[in-house]
């Protein structure tokens, strides 16, 4: 049987320099490395279920997570995409709340977890764990604000350029003078993460795609021009 | 070592664990880890079942005052079953840095409970 364990230190991790042991010195990544647990999950395989209890926290290694919320009538939205170098599930640990999310493998995806206990000692010991995380805290409260101001603030079409955008910047690959956002979203996600529905998110795909602003092959979608996109955004950055 | 699959403690272990580490109620259907995956936890099933599963069949249910995952925590070695947990099931959760805290301190009652654990893994 094929062992999807693996034993990868923090110093090798491709994520090192985006994480939040970026500012350990050798031996204390040493000792991350040897309590941490590494995992690797399939495409599809949870790490956690929105309403368990959290006890530890996650660093993605390596792929992508999405992070979806179910409401009340089953229907499943996605509010967030993390990646390597992320963390996951810091803020149900240290409210001591049960995850508002689940998290699930994009793709198959390498994942480190570290117990309550050890990060809480750890972030005694080294304050420039607590800072790292609280400047990722700190990201995702930014972009948690713009997402809400957009849903108030913006139309369907500004919505979907602005996502767009917002996938180039964090997963966009530049391709033969084109970013390549490789997630493999269906219409369904794309259109619960600008809060619209399926055949409204399929109108305005179409309409960039005669605009000349994004390409799509198969499921793997390219921006083409990055300057349009910003204008029918109605963003300036 | 030991090789079964599952231990089943007594209540008074159960007891004994369930005063030294936290546990919760899973009000979700959801997987603890997953075949060939390290336990991120030792779970001992205080109330309720866990479906355990190998080559995506399934292989038994596990009840109360079973115990799972440790070895495999504190040797870091993957685990050959998936374990489910059902809603409403009440499990403690066996922390890696409480039980490696347990085991260095001989004094403590548990840590002799703790070790016939570690020395027991899954087949």
């Amino acid at each position: 049987m094929k062992k999807e364990q693996t034993n990868s230190s923090c110093d090798q991790c491709p994520s090192k320099e985006e994480g939040i042991f970026c500012h350990l010195n050798f031996s204390e990544v040493i000792d991350v490395s040897q309590h941490k647990i590494t995992n690797r999950y399939k495409k599809g395989q949870t790490l956690f279920v929105q309403g368990t209890h959290p006890f530890g926290l996650y660093c993605i290694s390596s792929g992508n997570i999405k992070l979806t919320k179910t409401g009340i009538d089953g229907k499943e939205s996605i509010v967030r995409i993390v990646h390597a170098g992320d963390i996951l599930g810091h803020r149900s640990l240290f409210t001591d709340e049960d995850y508002g999310k689940t998290a699930t493998a994009m793709e198959d995806t390498e994942v480190c977890f570290i117990d309550k206990k050890y990060i809480l000692s750890l972030i005694e010991k080294n304050p420039s764990v607590a800072l790292n995380i609280i400047n990722k805290l700190s990201r995702d409260m930014g972009s948690a604000e713009n997402k809400l101001s957009s849903l108030h603030q913006k139309n369907v079409r500004e919505r979907l350029a602005e996502l767009l955008l917002s996938l180039k910047a964090s997963h966009g690959v530049k391709e033969n003078g084109r970013w390549k956002i490789d997630l493999k979203l269906t219409r369904e996600e794309m259109a619960t993460m600008i809060g619209t529905a399926n055949e409204t998110l399929i109108r305005f795909m179409t309409e960039f795609k005669d605009a000349g602003i994004i390409e799509q092959e198969g499921k793997v979608l390219y921006v083409k021009n990055e300057e349009e996109l910003l204008e029918w955004a109605n963003i300036h950055y | 070592m030991k090789h079964q699959k599952h231990i089943e403690l007594s209540p008074e272990q159960v007891e004994e664990i369930r005063t030294h580490f936290s546990s919760k109620k899973f009000k979700s259907q959801s997987y603890l880890f997953y075949e060939g995956q390290i336990p991120i936890s030792g779970y001992l099933i205080l109330d309720g079942t866990i479906q355990i599963s190998a080559n995506n069949k399934y292989k038994k249910i596990l009840t109360n005052g079973t115990i799972i995952g440790v070895h495999e925590l504190l040797k870091k070695e993957p685990i050959m079953i998936s374990a489910e947990v059902f809603p409403n099931t009440e499990l403690c959760f066996l922390d890696k840095s409480t039980m490696q805290e347990m085991l260095e301190n001989e004094n403590q009652e548990l840590s002799k409970v703790l070790k016939d654990i570690f020395e027991i893994r899954h087949d």
